[in-house]
């Protein structure tokens, strides 16, 4: 049970931004992810809350209080490391039994807490492997353990599915969140995977070099991203862009190479002579064999077969590749002129200079 | 495909294996034969009457053979006694000290960042790159002043300038590759010292026991300076007592058997820790 706030927190490493002015607010029994690259920031701000890593400046508050000097474990805390980090030398009973060492809770206290959360996590007979004889899978469930027996007020977990096999990463995935509603422990979630981010998390702090992009339900960054950078890192195939202008005029209409269209009010306070790049989603191109007036042209560059849809990736003219998703039967041999089209309801705008959106 | 390089592998280990075996076959040998047997021509390649007379030789003990050759006692007996008296205890000496100061340092320098590493992390690995031959004569005129020709400290002093750095270098290797436990650690609120002496240490006991190995047969065998600065003192240590050998009426066995002598104490070391040579790769299996 815990609300945590960031106040304008920054860390530099060197040269580069470790965390600039990061504000941010988690609440209760939340499920945060924090999605980027690497060398976004995402990390050092988990380390900062953890308390693993002192911010340069800013305030950690942890439910009303301000945490920003106190060392990890007096943050009733927990946290799952990259690759579910365990002790290598203890078995899966003692890495646990690390977790209360320090607790100050007494024998029988401990001995009914780790089993009780082996029942959780369905570890019983994991007990007493060492680390190197369990599975990836295995593994995860330890770590899990071994910070859920601390039962804390908020339960980090930094990367921790990133070395697994994608099917494990999908089942894991799920027990997690199954997890911590069950729990309803605030959890602060790293991961570099926007699928996992977009299935995962209550909320989405997306970042990039240092900055909070935009945090939001993973339908805001989905529907709604705020700067061209988010509209491009989440969703899979990625969006398209294409550069567009604004023609000003009695009712503003929209261009794009050949395409035109008409904006129905929408960027009504852009002036004219603008220009823009629009966003559109796979889902939303249309690609066809014989163009009209306002399509655009472009040469097939791959097919990607998925089963129940296909992604073809197009070339345009400036070399710059576009994805749209067609019916599973579409054959398109590499090569092949196509010409494509979007309605302009679907399109997002962002500023080409800023990278901000224009709605 | 696979069994012509299988046969390649096996030839190659079998040279390997010659290569290496061969000498110190020929040294037991010689330790087991009688001077006029050393002394055939042609060699013998088996001992024909193979009897430890010379070992017991050197330690100052008469044997008479079965076809009742009397073997003396070797006029160096005493000095090979002294010698591995002497040997024992600096390298068990050496070795707990370069311990006490190398698990330590290379915990240091393998996990934690501070200013100026960089630079003493060169000034370690140019302590290693120096031949022990270039600090043997500004050592030597040092220990004069200080009265230190010829004792124990003294070469157990000499002999740390070798080992630590090398050991530090040896041991951060392994170190830097074992898990990011410290954080682990921290938020299970331990500290440093208990992350250190509790998590650390028994989590790499195998690389640390392999260094206290080294350490050890490098102050055993250390032969540059113990020859310059103990050789004929009561600080004599076992190899700069061998070549006590060189200068008398040539005793091929007595020099064979004292050899042998200074071979077993390493042979049984590693023979008892082969397996944590063998579990040096405790990393974590999934990184």
């Amino acid at each position: 049970m815990a609300r945590i706030n960031l106040q304008g927190i920054s860390k530099k490493f060197g040269a580069s931004a470790g965390v600039e002015w990061l504000d941010m607010q988690i609440a209760d029994g939340e499920l945060l992810i924090l999605l980027g690259p690497s060398g976004c920031g995402k990390s050092t701000t988990l380390n900062i809350i953890a308390g693993l890593m002192a911010p340069a400046s800013g305030k950690v508050i942890i439910n009303d209080e301000d945490v920003t000097d106190l060392p990890p474990h007096q943050r009733n805390i927990a946290m799952v490391f990259q690759s579910a980090l365990l002790y290598p030398h203890l078995t899966g009973r003692q890495n646990i039994l690390m977790s209360l060492k320090r607790s100050g809770l007494g024998r029988e206290e401990i001995a009914r807490r780790v089993s009780e959360t082996a029942t959780i996590l369905d570890i019983g007979p994991l007990l007493d492997k060492l680390p190197s004889h369990l599975s990836g899978g295995e593994r995860q469930r330890v770590a899990t353990a071994k910070a859920i027996v601390r039962q804390p007020d908020v339960f980090l977990l930094d990367e921790p599915l990133a070395a697994l096999d994608a099917a494990l990463r999908l089942t894991l995935r799920s027990e997690l969140v199954n997890l911590q509603k069950r729990l309803r422990t605030t959890m602060v979630f790293v991961t570099h995977d926007q699928t996992e981010a977009m299935t995962m998390g209550d909320r989405i702090a997306v970042m990039r070099a240092g900055r909070l992009e935009q945090i939001g339900t993973p339908d805001d960054v989905y529907n709604r991203p705020d700067t061209l950078f988010v509209a491009g890192f989440v969703g899979s195939p990625p969006m398209n862009f294409f550069p567009g202008e604004i023609i000003g005029g009695e009712s503003p209409r929209l261009r794009c190479g050949a395409m035109e269209g008409e904006l129905k009010g929408r960027l009504a306070t852009v002036p004219g002579n603008t220009q823009v790049m629009i966003a559109v989603r796979p889902q939303h191109l249309r690609v066809r064999e014989e163009g009209g007036p306002g399509t655009l042209s472009a040469t097939v560059f791959a097919l990607e077969h998925l089963g129940k849809e296909s992604v073809i990736i197009l070339e345009m003219p400036d070399r710059t590749k576009v994805r749209a998703i067609v019916d599973p039967g579409v054959r398109a041999p590499v090569g092949t002129a196509l010409q494509l089209d979007f309605d302009m309801e679907d399109a997002l705008f962002f500023d080409p200079t800023t990278g901000h959106a224009i709605r | 495909m696979a069994a012509r390089s299988k046969l390649w592998g096996i030839m190659f280990v079998v040279v390997a294996l010659l290569w290496t075996l061969m000498p110190l076959y020929w040294i037991v040998r010689f330790a087991l034969e009688t001077q006029s047997e050393v002394s055939h021509f042609p060699p013998l390649f088996f001992p024909p009457n193979p009897q430890p007379g010379a070992f017991l030789n050197i330690l100052g003990f008469n044997y008479t053979t079965a076809s009742g050759i009397l073997l003396p006692a070797s006029g160096q007996a005493s000095q090979i006694l002294l010698g591995l008296r002497n040997s024992l205890i600096l390298a068990v000496l050496v070795t707990i000290a370069t311990m006490l100061v190398v698990v330590p340092l290379a915990y240091v320098f393998a996990r934690l960042d501070f200013a100026h590493k960089g630079k003493l992390l060169g000034a370690i690995l140019l302590a290693v790159s120096l031949p022990p031959v270039s600090t043997l004569i500004p050592f030597y005129s040092l220990y004069v002043q200080l009265n230190l020709v010829g004792t124990l400290a003294g070469l157990f002093i000499v002999t740390l300038t070798i080992t630590i750095p090398l050991v530090t270098w040896m041991l951060m290797g392994f170190l830097k590759n074992l898990p990011p436990v410290e954080s682990l650690g921290r938020i299970d609120g331990f500290s440093r010292t208990y992350i250190f002496m509790r998590i650390v240490v028994p989590m790499g006991k195998s690389g640390i026991v392999v260094a206290a190995m080294i350490a050890f047969l490098f102050s055993w065998n250390e032969y540059v300076y113990a020859q310059v600065l103990v050789t004929g003192s009561n600080a004599v240590t076992l190899p700069a007592a061998m070549t006590g050998f060189l200068f008398q009426v040539p005793q091929p066995a007595h020099l064979a058997a004292s050899l042998t002598l200074t071979l077993i104490p390493p042979f049984v070391l590693v023979f008892f820790l082969q397996r944590h040579i063998t579990e040096l790769n405790l990393v974590d299996p999934i990184r």
